[in-house]
């Protein structure tokens, strides 16, 4: 193991050093091995089970849907949150680093890396089966992503593409991390840097250009990381410590609940309990109703192990990290993680970052 | 299985919005914020058009097999379990409101996961005798039930409910789950459109037992002995109705034998006097069973106040009398007591009539006939005599008639009876009464003169709703009279063998103007369907509804002409791959089964052979484009085979050849150019590739002629 950085920092990943690349990739391909499988088979009814770590996290973006509305970044700090502790499950000093996309990325797309950045990924996926484009048989999940005779999370994609843009990114951006800093409240950043964030998806291309498979390519968490990150530094402003309490983080969108029922076409609130880690039928029991809003994700599948037979979430005493909560938790609300720079051209409370 | 008795909230997202046929078309419109719109909508959320839900529905009673129960959760973990239920619930016409639910999905918490298969509503009864009362004054008095299977149902077992803390989780089986509930106390009011649901979840029974004895939907109804202060006190009116709306009372039960216990379900005729659910006088309610017409048992008290009803589900569990051998002998008798003496109020009629199936609404396609088979019961028993059933069809005030019985009456043979109703040409007409056409809108409150009736004929516009009720109906020498009223739509048909040519033409005018009819209804009554929430790009952004099924922008296009396919076009691919997208986009939403969720609710009633006719024009479109490409392909034959050989792309060496050459080409030109001979290369390697692959199941093979 590389010696890493003393406090699991997330770092920029194209200023890394190789064997900390190397890591991170290994990691990535540890989750998609037999060692690393949550409980069940393939054949389980009525929810599938023995899905890797690593085919787990395109189970839980497509079972969900939290585009385009207030829960957005929350979620999806949750989603990388779980995911890097699933990493250092594999490689107890890894963190999820960030590709920052002010930076040109192609550096990170070699076969020792990340693969092609053009046509099908390639080494070192193809090998690790993050995807297979010849399958035996008919188990494989269809590039299609609303494939209904292919979409058993336990088997590979068929395809895994990309389709890099030639130009850099910041020239297609629609607005610089600056802007998004520079954001007065909650909705206006949060909306911005979802805008360059579906840009900086179209801008890899490929599997990652579809939101349904996104999370099919491991370069999604390093846009991801990126993505926190940046939320993070409008939160960390100096002077703006009121980003950091759950009440006054989101402002006017504090209390929105989920509107709609159907996904895609469903926009989830703050208040929503982050789904599908929270189950189906919160708070689960006898006729206890809910506080508004604060129920499951409309039209959310079930992913175990967040549904019958584990139910981890039900479960807190064994496992503290699955209890249920929506965006206002303070292990959401507060970014968990150190990140080793913010955007330049404002003064961040760096020491109140959790490590 | 246990019964589980179930009761709580429902909502649902009624898109009662500018449905009506004598409304002027409304419009979608983006510019409208949520809030606004749903004030529109009267507080529905376009979103959820057509959704019915559970809310706060609870288990709260389990009957066991052997006929005990229990209601405290620290005896059975079953008890208090929340159910989950969504579907879509979708009427037979807006004017036909044999509503029926679609793609509905229920899951009790901890205990199963399921499908339910389409349930369509019984009649609607009046259950609420004195109208509303003043708190929660927009409640609808009806009430009405839904009864149906559940499949590819699982159990869940797991540590919350088991075998060892449930007694009912031990006698579930998973196989052979239906779900009955009754709702009631629908509140319009903007602020709730929820009512309130009752109901059980039992085992699957047949309608009749193996001596082919009636044992489920058994009917009561009003006792034709019932004396004049019961009838005054609890205000019956047997009144006939000619349609779902009925001003009587009825009572169902079903048998189950094995258990020896019937479910009595008693919603729809314990009358209240408001929406509180007080009772109607002081009149205590009993079920007497009687044996070859004898009571052979004490009649079972029906604990029928508010807090027993919450706790049943609105059904009474009791056994069959020990000395009942043979369930055809059994029939019960609803009894009312105030002081010491039972009185009759309900009780089983001799005869009763039903769809086979219990098919209790039916579509039909423009100018079709259909042939209904009934069967008719006597005594619980297929009726043996030859019965006479009176065959009527009914107006009403949103529809012209447009289907008819072929004969006045029917005969029963052997318990079924057969007759045949006769839809209207609804695209070339003769003239006929129309209760819409010449409404007029300056006398709308003038309740005399509020619809003045005109006549349509010829092809009947295709924007409009048809449908009318028909009733069978035997009348014994007592009562009561028995009635089946089914709820009869009629759908345009698209003349597909006729427009077939023009179609595949791509004739402008044909195309427009069926694809216009096709999508007409959908456009003028739900006009607020398909929206989605999006955020527009203003900072701070602000909510607005999209709509993104736009028919509407896809109608507007073709009649402008920018967006319509004909041969003139079929040089601009974007165009093409565009045009295509959108026909995509509409049968996306059509061209589902009806149990898929995702499939438009309306297109449930989408006109016959129209997604037919969205898929030949758009393969129409495609054929005209590969024949445009192949005649292209045969003028570079004609204008360069004399110039120079062209390789057989059949002959795997000339591709070889040909990419050795273009590699040799390449190697010195530009970027840009080099771009078209890599895509170029790639093109053939694909090619090559799927020779390749057919090669390996193919026997063909060369014949040398040396």
């Amino acid at each position: 193991v590389t010696t890493h950085t003393k406090s699991h920092e997330r770092r920029s990943i194209t200023k890394v050093d190789k064997n900390i690349r190397d890591d991170l990739k290994n990691a990535f391909i540890a989750l998609n091995t037999k060692d690393f499988r949550f409980p069940g088979k393939r054949e389980d009814k009525p929810f599938v089970g023995g899905v890797s770590f690593w085919f787990k996290q395109d189970e839980i973006h497509q079972a969900t849907h939290v585009h385009g509305g207030p829960a957005f970044l929350p979620w999806h700090r949750e989603l990388c949150n779980r995911f890097e502790r699933l990493l250092r499950m594999a490689n107890p000093h890894i963190a999820l680093h960030y590709w920052d996309w002010n930076e040109d990325p192609d550096i990170l797309f070699t076969s020792d890396f990340m693969g092609n950045s053009n046509g099908d990924a390639g080494e070192p996926w193809l090998s690790a089966r993050f995807y297979d484009p010849d399958p035996a048989g008919d188990n494989y999940r269809g590039s299609e992503p609303f494939d209904p005779d292919h979409s058993n999370p336990y088997d590979p994609p068929i395809a895994l593409t990309r389709k890099k843009r030639s130009q850099s990114f910041h020239e297609i951006a629609p607005f610089s991390d600056e802007d998004i800093i520079k954001s007065k409240t909650f909705a206006e950043m949060r909306y911005k840097l979802e805008q360059v964030h579906n840009y900086a998806h179209d801008y890899i291309g490929g599997t990652l250009g579809n939101p349904h498979t996104s999370f099919r390519d491991p370069f999604v968490f390093l846009l991801h990381s990126n993505v926190d990150r940046i939320f993070g530094a409008w939160q960390l402003r100096k002077g703006f410590e009121w980003r950091l309490q759950p009440d006054e983080v989101y402002g006017d969108e504090k209390n929105t609940i989920a509107l709609g029922s159907t996904s895609p076409r469903v926009m989830v609130g703050i208040k929503t309990m982050l789904s599908p880690w929270c189950g189906v039928g919160y708070p689960y029991d006898n006729a206890i109703s809910p506080r508004e809003g604060e129920v499951e994700e409309p039209g959310v599948k079930d992913v175990r192990p967040w549904t019958y037979p584990e139910n981890w979430q039900r479960y807190p005493n064994r496992f503290p990290d699955e209890k249920p909560k929506n965006s206002l938790d303070l292990t959401v609300v507060k970014p968990q993680h150190r990140y080793d720079k913010f955007p330049a051209g404002f003064e961040y409370n760096y020491d109140m970052m959790t490590n | 299985m246990p019964i589980l008795h179930f009761s709580g909230k429902f909502t649902f997202q009624s898109p009662f919005y500018n449905n009506r046929p004598w409304n002027p078309e409304k419009y979608f419109d983006e510019a409208i914020a949520p809030d606004k719109a749903k004030k529109i909508t009267s507080g529905v959320e376009p979103l959820k058009y057509f959704e019915f839900e559970f809310k706060d529905v609870i288990v709260k009673k389990l009957t066991y097999d052997d006929g005990t129960s229990c209601t405290d959760p620290k005896e059975d973990r079953l008890v208090g379990k929340k159910i989950l239920l969504k579907t879509l619930l979708v009427d037979t016409a807006p004017h036909l409101q044999k509503s029926r639910m679609y793609a509905g999905e229920i899951r009790i918490v901890d205990f199963f996961v399921g499908k339910m298969k389409l349930a369509t509503q019984s009649d609607v009864f009046i259950t609420i005798r004195n109208g509303t009362n003043d708190t929660k004054s927009k409640d609808s008095p009806y009430s009405a039930y839904f009864e149906s299977d559940i499949y590819d149902g699982n159990l869940l077992e797991n540590e919350f409910l088991s075998n060892r803390n449930s007694r009912g989780f031990k006698e579930s089986d998973i196989d052979d789950f239906k779900i009955f509930l009754n709702v009631c106390n629908f509140n319009q009011d903007p602020k709730y459109l929820e009512g309130e649901v009752y109901g059980y979840i039992g085992p699957q029974i047949d309608e009749q037992n193996k001596n082919h004895v009636r044992i489920q939907g058994r009917r009561l109804l009003i006792d034709p002995e019932i004396t004049a202060d019961v009838r005054n006190t609890l205000k019956v009116d047997e009144s006939q109705s000619n349609d779902i709306f009925r001003r009587d009372y009825e009572g169902t039960y079903e048998i189950l034998e094995d258990k020896r216990l019937l479910i009595l379900r008693y919603m729809n005729f314990i009358p209240f006097s408001d929406t509180n659910h007080t009772l109607l006088g002081d009149y205590q309610f009993f079920i007497l069973p009687l044996n070859k017409g004898e009571a052979v048992t004490e009649p079972f008290n029906m604990e029928t106040d508010y807090a027993s009803t919450l706790e049943s589900g609105g059904v009474c569990i009791c056994p069959i009398p020990e000395n009942t051998t043979d369930v055809g002998d059994l029939r019960l008798s609803i009894r009312v007591c105030k002081n010491i003496d039972l009185q009759p109020f309900m009780s089983e009629p001799v005869h009763d009539i039903l769809l086979v199936n219990n098919q209790k609404f039916v579509v039909l396609e423009s100018d079709k006939l259909v042939t209904l088979d009934c069967i008719v019961y006597e005594n619980n028993r297929l009726c043996t005599k030859d019965i006479e059933i009176k065959l009527e069809r009914h107006e009403n005030d949103e529809s012209p008639t447009v289907v008819s019985f072929t004969s006045t009456k029917a005969n029963c043979i052997n318990g079924i009876a057969r007759c045949s109703i006769q839809a209207r040409n609804l695209e070339d007409s003769e003239e006929i009464k129309d209760p819409v056409s010449g409404y007029d809108r300056e006398n709308e409150k003038n309740k005399d003169n509020q619809k003045i009736k005109g006549t349509i004929g010829g092809d009947l516009p295709w924007d409009r709703y048809y449908g009318n009720y028909v009733s069978l109906t035997i009348e014994p020498l007592t009562k009561p009279i028995i009635r089946l009223v089914l709820p009869v739509r009629v759908l345009h048909s698209v003349q597909l063998d006729k427009l077939k040519p023009s179609i595949e033409q791509l004739d402008r005018g044909v195309i427009e103007q069926t694809a216009r009819k096709l999508l007409s209804y959908y456009t003028r009554y739900y006009p607020w369907l398909h929206a989605s929430y999006a955020y527009t790009n203003d900072i701070p952004p602000k909510l607005i509804y999209s709509q993104f099924l736009k028919i509407q922008e896809f109608l507007r296009f073709m009649e402008t002409g920018d967006d319509f396919i004909d041969n003139s076009d079929l040089d601009h691919w974007d165009l093409v791959y565009d045009a295509v997208s959108k026909i995509n986009h509409l049968l996306d939403r059509l061209d589902r089964d009806d149990s898929d969720w995702g499939k438009m609710p309306r297109s449930r009633d989408f006109p016959y052979n129209g997604v037919q006719f969205l898929k030949l024009w758009k393969i129409s479109i495609l054929d005209n484009v590969i024949k445009s490409i192949r005649s292209q392909q045969a003028d570079i034959v004609k204008e360069w085979s004399s110039k120079i050989p062209i390789p057989d792309l059949d002959q795997w060496w000339e591709v070889q050849d040909l990419m050795s050459k273009i590699d040799q080409t390449m190697e010195d030109l530009p970027l840009e150019t080099k771009k078209l001979f890599v895509i170029w290369k790639l093109q053939l390697i694909d090619h090559i590739t799927e020779h390749l692959n057919a090669a390996k199941t193919s026997t063909k093979h060369a014949h040398g002629h040396h």
